[in-house]
Formats: structure tokens, sequence, C-alpha cells
């Protein structure tokens, strides 16, 4: 049994391997790109709309609300990087039903890349929002020896944020592999709806985090402003 | 356990992903809910706007309304003032057209009992006649035109003084005929009688003429340059009729006596 996608190989040349991860990586972001095309082709302005239009406008009017509900602001600046990262998590767990489909959120390497990019996207928002001086001087807040602990505040969080969801997904795979060799019939599948709804939350989870710092970051800005103003 | 190959690839399809989802899924998304509330908005916008119109049309016909109710009120008035004028008018007619009928219906009576009191006159008269020249004719073995011819030689007889005078000279001077009228015929003798005294005025020349004249009543009469001279029942006759006439206008139906 393998407990990550990564070990899958499809074909490899030196160091460059293409692994099962990649490959439904590839798969979900064709699945997403075609499906997302298909509907927003023939989008309409009008009051009366497709089902599935208002199924996407459901779900991105929801995404931004999330991100407007944290970072208290009303910019469509954050929704590409949040609500793909909601996205790309949600369906590659929920593909989980497809036989034989290795999720890539179950491959360490994955939420890794993931943690990263939230990693690198939440000083660049913050860059963005106040200026490259206002940010790094948050690290040395309130006085300037917990800059070290600053920094491993933020290296630990991303660390947390990968192994959180790998952790997740893992061990959900893991326990339904070693049920279906226990008890091979009905348990599994039960392991496998609770795996759908664990996913989803791992999902809302990474994203509602990846804002959460993000907005932490670009607070730093908007503390500063309040303080200018009541001065 | 980490492959940092699939690390890097896995970063880069990702930002990969976040850029197609955002040309393929948000940015889509967003500009037609943006769109659509635009749409909205405006459409809002316009209800407002046709709603204020609406109101201020309302205004307009509710100040109509009132304008129409004022003039009606006036219309009524003013209707109901040309009515009462005309009800006036129309009822002044009605009274004038009254009045005139009961004129004429006055004139009409006053007409008939003319017309009535004429007729009872004369058969009063005609009465008093017979009555009188039955009672004569008792009484006397004469009849009244002798009687009435006795009176009236007495009365050309008696043409003295100045009143006399004046009527035999205006007689004597006279160019035409003396004309004897009388309401019956007059017998030979009694045209003699006559004859005889008139030439005893002095104007015997004259032509002395006998006619029977419906004009009088009950009478004989002496006619000649403009002077009537004689004696007619129809004196009293008249003076009968006024006692008559009014009594009839007084109502009080009392003749003077």
């Amino acid at each position: 049994m393998k407990i990550s996608p990564d070990l899958i190989i499809f074909w490899q040349w030196g160091d460059v391997t293409l692994n099962a991860t990649i490959v439904f990586t590839w798969a979900i972001m064709v699945f997403l790109t075609i499906s997302s095309w298909i509907v927003t082709r023939k989008l309409t302005t009008d009051t009366k709309l497709s089902r599935w239009q208002n199924i996407l406008e459901i779900l991105v009017t929801w995404i931004q609300g999330q991100i407007q509900a944290i970072s208290q602001r009303e910019t469509y600046r954050y929704l590409p990087f949040i609500g793909t990262l909601f996205i790309f998590i949600a369906v590659s767990n929920l593909l989980a039903i497809i036989p034989w489909y290795q999720a890539p959120t179950g491959s360490l390497s994955t939420t890794i890349a993931l943690a990263v990019c939230v990693f690198i996207a939440t000083p660049l928002f913050g860059i963005m929002e106040g200026g490259l001086k206002a940010y790094f001087r948050s690290y040395i807040k309130p006085t300037f020896f917990m800059l070290p602990f600053n920094i491993i505040g933020e290296i630990s969080r991303t660390l947390a944020l990968a192994v959180r969801l790998f952790g997740n997904i893992m061990s959900g795979s893991m326990i339904a592999g070693i049920l279906l060799s226990v008890t091979p019939l009905f348990f599994p599948v039960i392991m496998q709806a609770l795996g759908l709804l664990t996913g989803l939350v791992q999902a809302y989870i990474f994203a509602v985090l990846a804002m959460v710092y993000i907005a932490s970051a670009i607070q730093v800005h908007k503390g500063k402003a309040m303080q200018e103003s009541e001065h | 356990m980490i492959d940092w190959f699939t690390v890097f690839a896995q970063i880069f399809n990702f930002l990969i992903l976040v850029y197609l989802l955002k040309r393929f899924l948000y940015g889509p998304i967003i500009a037609a809910i943006d769109k659509r509330e635009e749409s909205i908005s405006a459409r809002i916008k316009e209800a407002e706007q046709k709603q204020v119109a609406a109101e201020e049309e309302i205004d307009t016909f509710r100040k109509k309304n009132e304008d129409f109710e004022l003039r009606r009120t006036e219309m009524n008035a003013q209707m109901k003032e040309e009515t009462e004028s005309q009800k006036k008018q129309l009822l002044e007619n009605s009274r004038q057209e009254i009045e005139e009928i009961k004129t004429r219906w006055n004139e009409s009576v006053i007409q008939e009992r003319d017309v009535f009191l004429k007729n009872l006159r004369k058969r009063v008269i005609d009465q008093v006649y017979i009555i009188t020249r039955q009672a004569l004719v008792d009484l006397a073995a004469t009849d009244i035109e002798q009687h009435i011819v006795t009176v009236f030689l007495k009365k050309i007889s008696d043409f003295n003084g100045a009143k006399g005078e004046k009527i035999t000279r205006s007689l004597q001077n006279r160019e035409t005929g003396i004309t004897i009228a009388t309401s019956f015929e007059l017998p030979g003798d009694q045209r003699d009688l006559i004859r005889k005294a008139v030439c005893e005025l002095q104007f015997e020349n004259k032509d002395i003429g006998f006619i029977v004249s419906n004009d009088i009543i009950c009478g004989i009469e002496l006619r000649g340059n403009g002077y009537v001279v004689g004696w007619n029942l129809e004196d009293y006759l008249n003076s009968l009729e006024k006692d008559f006439n009014k009594a009839i206008e007084t109502g009080t139906g009392k003749f003077k006596s």
C-alpha cells in the first residue's frame, strides 16, 4: 500500500518524474478550466440564469463573502488566490470517490507546495497593501527581540498548514485502506463518505487559514493607517 | 518523502490554475454579477424615476380633478342661478299671460255684460213701453203715441224764453228742411197737428219731412240745423241703464232710487 501518490511514477527522466500527484493535478486543472469555460462562455446578465451559472455565482459570491468577512475589506484582490485554494483542495478531495483516483492533496509535496504559496503570498499581499517598509517593521514589533520569534512563527504556521492538510487526507486514505483489509464490505463506504466531508472541511480550513494569515499581514498597514488618523 | 521536483511542479501548477480560474471563472462571473447589479441598480433608479414621475402625474391629475370639481361646482352654481332666473322669467311670462287672459276675460265679461244689458234694456223698454201704452190706453182711452205727440206739441209751443228763442232763430235760419223723426208711424191727423204747430213757429214756408227712425226709442224729435228737440223714452231708459250698470259694477244689486 502506497502512502503518497508521489510514489506512483508513470515516467521518469533523472530527477524529473511524472508521478500520480502531477498527473491528477493536471486532470483537475483541465476539468476545472473546461467546466468553468463551458459555463462562463454563455453568461447572462439578465435576471434569469442557467442552473450552472447560478451554482458558480453562489460559489464565487460565497467565497468572496468569506474573504470579506475575514479581511473586513470590499476587494476582489484575494479572490483568485483564496478561491483557487479552496476549489482545488475541495475538488481534489471530492473526486476521491472515483476508483483508482489518487487525491493530489494526499501528497505532502502538494500540501507543502500550497503552503509555500501561502507563505509567499502572505508577505506579498501585505507589501502590496502597506508597502515594503511597513510590512517588515511588523516583524520587530513590539520590540526588536521579537524578530526571531516572529520569523519562527511564520515558518511554523506554514509548516502546520501543510502538514495538517496532508495528515488529514493521507490519514483518510490510510484508514480507508486499513478498514478495507479488515472489514471489506460496509464500513469503508461510511468512511469514504466521511472522507468527503473531511475533505471539504479541510479545504475550507486551509483557505480560511490562508486568508487569516493574509488578513493579519494587511492588518499591519490598516493598524498603521488608523494610528495615523488618530494622530 | 518530499519530492522537491513535485513540490515545485505543484507550485507552478497551482499558479497556472490560479491564472486559469481567474481568466475563466472569477473574472467572467464577477463581471456578470457586477453588470447585473448595475442593471438592477439602473432598473431601480429607473423605477424610482418612474415613481417620481408617476407621483408628479398623480399630483397633476389630483390638481386637475380639484380644478374640475371646482369648475363643476361653479358651473352647477351658475346653472342653478340661470335655472332660477329662467324659472322667474317663465313665471313672469306666465303671470303676464294669465294677466292678459284675465284682462281679455274681463273684457269679454264686460262685453257680454254690455250685450246683456243692451238686450235687457231693449226688453225692459219694450215691456215698459207696452205696459205704459196699455196703461195709458186703459186710463185715457188713447194710446201712448198720441200722448207722446201731445207732449211734443206742448214742448214746441213752450219755446219761450232765451233757450226757446235761440232754437227758434236757429231753425228759422236753417238751410235744410225740418225733419220730424218718430219711433212709430204717425197718423195723418197728428202729422197735420205737428205741421201746424211747427208753422206757428213762423217757418211755415220751410219743408217739413216725416221719418220713422229706429234710433229713437219710443219718442219724437224735431231735427234741423244741428238742433234736436223732442221727447224720448230713451232718456229715462239711459238713466235706468246707468243705475243698472252701477249696481252690477259695485255688486250691491241696489238701484238708485
